[in-house]
């Protein structure tokens, strides 16, 4: 028999005749990966913007060490509105340190000891730190779930869709490989968008993540600088006496 | 943290669905799984030239003006002038003669032709009522070979007709298959198409011009009580 079917096997018609179970396994893919490329794009904007604020305040830190002039930088922080996590982290810490310092001032509590300054500190820094990478964290999990999850969706878009296929052929007596090649090449296509939603996602957590915990290990680092500096004296109230 | 501004945050949703458009734009434009028959290629094997129409003949040479007989011979001696009118008398004798036999020669000729034209268009119509008789021949066979694998189903009422148009390969076999009006019983438009598929390959006459008329375009009607059937 050299009889040729031609079926129409354009994507759109292959996805306008699946059944509903299938276009919304689709959907809800198609959903997903918008989803997700949305906190791709944001999230890559936020992580390089932050980076290069980190990089550009780590600078003016160590200048103003150098110069003594802590208090300038300071002030300078505090008129700034959208500052990144390190910046956050030096206003908290500066500003619990100056309250306990204050606190601590041998004239007014002779009892509280420079190590109870350098705790304070670092739990008031400790705490923005916490803040900060939760911040800079939200959203990813997002990424994973669609990494992980929506193969498996897809997959069962296909599975549910070959179901189909194969039913149909219990209709007909002479079963040809034609009569099944539409339904499973429609039910395919799920599981091609499952992918097409779960690699970037897959890609993009892993790059983020370590971007994160490149600028967490940042963060505990300037955190331990900055109460190593304030232990030795260089940085103190130097208004009050 | 930095906070994105609003337009950063609605910008990343654009980007987003920007990215999602053009790999849909790149999917539906570059891939196509449309699967369109494939022709069929095929070619005659001959084992000599078919006739063809006899080249024109090459035309005669354009007759050559006839020498010019305007330099009369010049008549040195004026000869007597009775053998001069006998001479003219001899000649145009001879010249009557001659369209005499020329008249003859064309007469004949003109019923030379008219025969041969009557045997030709004779054996035209002989060699047409032979095709029709082929042709008629040939429908009669496949008609009954499908008919021979039909296998009518158990509920048909009524004598409905099904017509399929179907396309032949050189060696008979069904290349395809299409149904031009239904009978309104779709157990019985099955099961004829089944059996012209069944009885693939079809019966083809021997003449080429013949079978290539019956393999371009063969209309089969069906009526389950009566053998009316192919039409090329």
């Amino acid at each position: 028999m050299n009889l040729t079917v031609d079926h129409d096997l354009s994507l759109i018609s292959l996805i306008l005749s699946a059944s509903w179970v299938v276009q919304g396994v689709m959907l809800l893919l198609v959903v997903a990966s918008i989803a997700s490329w949305w906190v791709i794009f944001s999230k890559y904007m936020i992580l390089r913007k932050e980076r290069r604020l980190t990089e550009r305040f780590e600078r003016e830190f160590y200048d103003a060490v150098e110069q003594d002039a802590h208090e300038a930088l300071y002030a300078k922080t505090q008129e700034r509105k959208n500052v990144a996590c390190i910046e956050e982290l030096f206003r908290r810490g500066h500003r619990a340190h100056l309250r306990l310092a204050e606190a601590v001032n041998p004239a007014v509590h002779e009892e509280v000891s420079v190590m109870q300054v350098l705790e304070g500190t670092r739990r008031a820094m400790q705490a923005a730190y916490q803040r900060e990478l939760d911040q800079l964290e939200a959203h990813l999990p997002f990424l994973a779930t669609v990494g992980s999850v929506s193969p498996y969706v897809g997959l069962f878009g296909t599975v549910w869709g070959i179901m189909n296929a194969f039913r149909g052929l219990a209709d007909v007596s002479q079963a040809t490989l034609a009569q099944v090649a539409p339904g499973i090449a429609e039910a395919l296509i799920a599981t091609a968008i499952g992918l097409f939603a779960a690699i970037p996602a897959v890609i993009a957590y892993n790059r983020f993540s370590h971007d994160i915990d490149r600028l967490a290990n940042s963060l505990q680092v300037f955190m331990e600088e900055y109460l190593i500096l304030v232990q030795r004296g260089r940085i103190r109230q130097t208004q009050k006496t | 943290m930095i906070h994105p501004s609003n337009s950063q945050y609605f910008g990343a949703g654009a980007m987003a669905l920007v990215v999602h458009g053009l790999f849909a734009l790149g999917l539906v434009f570059s891939v196509d799984w449309r699967s369109l028959p494939e022709m069929p290629v095929y070619a005659d094997l001959w084992q000599e030239l078919p006739s063809m129409p006899p080249p024109p003949a090459p035309e005669p040479p354009a007759p050559l003006a006839p020498p010019e007989s305007a330099p009369p011979p010049p008549q040195a001696e004026p000869e007597p002038e009775i053998s001069l009118q006998a001479q003219e008398a001899e000649r145009r004798r001879q010249e009557a003669e001659q369209r005499e036999l020329e008249r003859r020669r064309l007469l004949a000729e003109e019923q030379a032709r008219r025969e041969a034209e009557q045997r030709r268009l004779e054996a035209q119509r002989a060699a047409e009522a032979a095709r029709l008789q082929m042709i008629e021949d040939y429908q009669g066979r496949i008609r009954s070979k499908i008919h021979s694998y039909l296998v009518l189903p158990p509920n048909l009422s009524g004598n409905p007709e099904v017509v399929y148009q179907v396309r032949l390969l050189p060696d008979g076999e069904v290349l395809k298959l299409t149904l031009v009006k239904s009978s309104g019983q779709p157990a019985y438009d099955k099961q004829v198409e089944r059996a012209i598929l069944r009885a693939s390959p079809l019966p083809l006459p021997p003449d080429r011009e013949l079978a290539a008329a019956f393999r371009e375009d063969l209309i089969l009607k069906f009526r389950p009580y009566e053998t009316d059937g192919a039409r090329s």
